[in-house]
């Protein structure tokens, strides 16, 4: 059970890089318990706080996005100009968040 | 003056003759959608950015957990108790503490201790030889001076009451002591063909001395064997070798080898070492004066 929860956390982990997970996963059933418990602590308390981190970015993001586009909407642009630019802001808005950590 | 120029703009080239020339380019016409577009971009960068460094903070810490969580792991794991609870045998685990304590694997430990016990005993055969050449020549026994007849340079008496005796035997004692430091170091660099090795180290040096003062003040002046004994194996060649024997011994060894390391490099980084010359003349004249002291006590018993 234990062992399984590990293996999960290293697959899944956010910060781990691959051949660290490699590494991790070589043979974690001779590892002490406590170490596996202390990897899966780690591991998943990182993974919740980016998790938190990703929530709130979203969230501003979006607030962000309905501010913009009031204020196209306040300067009367035209509904074609106003579609065409909300879609560029949103195409860019997906290459900042996959370039962003832990998106 | 004809004059002519073309400004180019967004690839559309503009031709402006004579009379027609205005002082500054038109300006391109910035859209309010731009203008917005601009500062709703600078915003998400407000927002993204702050993010982005909390993130590489907390992935930096986070590598440095699992780091030390590993760490800690593999020091436990790594003493030679905790790896003789797994394999159980008595033998690895001695070759295993062994070189966590030596902080290295010590090869040929078998004829390491073998050549240096030969070396050592070597070495003391050579001071007891010497003492032994002294005491049948200029220290004989039946002899009373040193020099010619006419001439003494020194006088002994039966009982060695001047002490004379005692402090020749002293100063002979280091000045072998000396030879055989530097006849082993000799042999060393001719061995190796290096100059800059040698064999006797300052600690093994510097108990000789010290050795040869207790030994000039506390035995008497006719020496018994194990005073003969004591003083032939106290010599830096013996001294040496009893240290390099020793330490290859497993495990215990281990431990001589790391004093002997502490002791020289405390003794190298020490200060105030006396001149060898000053050396000789203070150990043979507190054998003297305490041979002197010696007889003055057995007079006043006597009497």
């Amino acid at each position: 059970m234990q062992l399984s929860t590990f293996i999960d956390a290293v697959n899944q982990s956010k910060v781990l890089m691959g051949v660290q997970k490699k590494e991790l996963l070589d043979a974690p059933e001779i590892l002490p318990e406590a170490y596996l418990m202390h990897i899966i602590e780690v591991l998943q308390g990182y993974d919740d706080r980016a998790r938190a981190r990703e929530r709130k970015m979203r969230k501003q993001i979006e607030a962000a996005r309905e501010r913009f586009a009031q204020a196209l909407d306040a300067e009367h642009v035209s509904d074609e100009e106003k579609h065409a630019t909300l879609e560029k802001a949103r195409k860019h808005v997906g290459i900042i968040l996959r370039n962003a950590p832990a998106s | 003056m004809a004059e002519s120029y073309s400004q180019q703009y967004r690839g559309k080239v503009t031709h402006v003759y004579l009379g027609e020339g205005k002082a500054d380019p038109p300006k391109p016409e910035i859209k309010k959608a731009d203008s917005l577009y601009n500062k709703h971009m600078q915003e998400l960068f407000d927002i993204v950015a702050p993010e982005a460094v909390a993130e590489r903070i907390d992935a930096v810490t986070t590598q440095g957990e699992l780091a030390v969580t590993t760490a800690e792991l593999l020091r436990d794991k790594s003493t030679a108790w905790n790896r003789y609870k797994e394999h159980k045998s008595l033998k690895k685990f001695i070759s295993e503490l062994d070189i966590e304590w030596r902080g290295r694997e010590l090869p040929h430990k078998l004829e390491r201790f073998m050549l240096f016990s030969v070396m050592g005993g070597f070495y003391t055969g050579l001071d007891f030889t010497s003492d032994f050449i002294a005491d049948k020549t200029f220290l004989q026994k039946d002899r009373t001076h040193l020099g010619t007849s006419k001439f003494p340079i020194i006088t002994f008496d039966k009982f060695d009451t001047q002490g004379n005796r005692k402090a020749l035997k002293a100063g002979w004692e280091m000045l072998t002591d000396k030879l055989i430091s530097g006849f082993s170091d000799k042999s060393v660099k001719e061995t190796t063909n290096r100059d800059d090795v040698a064999f006797v180290s300052p600690i093994s040096d510097a108990l000789a001395s010290v050795g040869n003062v207790i030994s000039s003040i506390f035995t008497p002046s006719d020496q018994k064997p194990i005073h003969r004994f004591i003083n032939a194996l106290v010599n830096p060649g013996s001294i040496e070798a009893g240290f390099r024997s020793l330490s290859a011994i497993p495990v215990i060894g281990a431990k001589v080898e790391n004093a002997y390391i502490a002791l020289n490099k405390q003794l190298l980084k020490g200060e105030g070492i006396l001149p060898y010359g000053f050396d000789i003349a203070l150990t043979m004249l507190a054998a003297k004066e305490t041979q002197k002291k010696w007889i003055e006590e057995v007079k006043e018993v006597v009497t």
